[in-house]
């Protein structure tokens, strides 16, 4: 794993998308959510970013939620993908590959042309 | 923050969830979202095994970046509701005061004074209610220097007392009878106003579970000041002479 923590300006912007793809995998909860993006690679995520994320994604409609009891700790507050955020899941990875696609483009190295 | 809230969220150090519950009810929102929000803290806090103020940072910073709703039930439109059964009564009151002028000859004698003190309370009060945001803010934040400064802008409202010249006269009896209805209309107003708004407590959003505090009514102490200065007031012009 990455032990270099990614700059935060990188992840404001792509951690939106990558929230929705965990969210869609199935109904999970806040740490959940955190403790899988960071064995994606993406670094430990803290609190006080992730969750006015999700309140966001809310707002937006794209998450429902429903609180759980725990078995013997505390309630979970669990989310599932709406169809309404499964479409902005859609339409973020769609731009993110071609963002990634004319970036990476612009960052490779050119290959070294054979000089006559 | 009391026991019950401590029980909503055990794991989070009470200080930092006092805080960012004072600054969301600043904020308006209502205690079912509150309620909601502290638990998700509790619940990350209680399975991460961090700290809040490790994992969240600033209480207030975080309550903010929230963007949780304000409930309609705390907007200004709400506030005015409340506060306009105190304007009924204090009108009540001034025209009740006004009334002992005139126990000897029957005849009240209206001052400049009356009309300019009560038209001082009717644009001190709308003030307020426009920025009860701040107010409260302010109350919470800064309290010496807040009621030092409430206090001064309610001795401001004496000061048109001593404006005696005269507009005109009015018979003893009406003056009386519409004083009395406007005291009592704007007690019985208040006290349907309040029966009428249920109470919001930081509620845990668990099914099953039960709100934890209902909000203490700030207004049920005004709903019998106005009376009772009345009383005290009219006793004291009395005896004054």
């Amino acid at each position: 794993m990455n032990e270099t923590p990614w700059p935060p300006e990188w992840l404001r912007g792509v951690l939106e998308v990558c929230v929705l793809a965990v969210i869609s995998r199935g109904p999970t909860y806040g740490y959940a959510i955190a403790s899988d993006l960071a064995d994606a690679g993406l670094g430990e995520l803290k609190g006080g970013t992730l969750y006015p994320l999700l309140g966001r994604c809310e707002l937006a409609g794209w998450v429902a939620v429903d609180w759980r009891a725990g078995e013997s700790g505390p309630g979970r507050k669990y989310y599932t993908l709406t169809p309404a955020g499964r479409s902005e899941l859609a339409r973020l990875s769609t731009r993110w590959a071609e963002f990634a696609r004319v970036t990476g483009a612009l960052l490779t190295p050119p290959t070294p042309k054979e000089t006559p | 923050m009391n026991a019950d809230d401590r029980k909503l969220a055990p794991h989070v150090d009470p200080a930092w969830a006092e805080a960012m519950l004072i600054e969301l009810r600043l904020q308006g929102v209502a205690g079912s979202d509150i309620g909601a929000a502290l638990s998700e803290v509790e619940s990350h806090c209680a399975e991460a095994g961090v700290s809040a103020r490790e994992s969240f940072g600033d209480p207030v910073e975080y309550a903010r970046s929230l963007g949780l709703p304000v409930d309609p039930r705390q907007e200004t439109a709400a506030i005015g509701r409340t506060v306009g059964p105190l304007v009924l009564q204090v009108g009540g009151m001034l025209a009740l005061l006004a009334a002992l002028r005139g126990r000897d000859t029957g005849q009240v004698p209206i001052h400049v004074g009356d009309v300019v003190g009560f038209v001082t309370f009717l644009a001190v009060t709308a003030l307020l209610v426009l920025a009860s945001g701040r107010v409260l803010r302010a109350l919470v934040t800064k309290p010496i220097v807040a009621l030092a400064a409430l206090t001064g802008v309610m001795g401001l409202l004496f000061i048109p007392a001593a404006l005696r010249s005269e507009l005109g006269q009015v018979p003893l009896w009406p003056v009386v009878v519409v004083g009395a209805l406007l005291l009592l209309g704007g007690v019985a107003l208040s006290w349907a106003t309040d029966r009428g708004e249920p109470a919001d407590p930081v509620a845990s959003p668990l099914p099953g579970a039960t709100g934890t505090r209902a909000r203490a009514s700030s207004w049920i102490p005004l709903r019998l000041l106005v009376p009772a200065a009345t009383v005290v007031m009219g006793a004291v012009i009395l005896l004054l002479g």
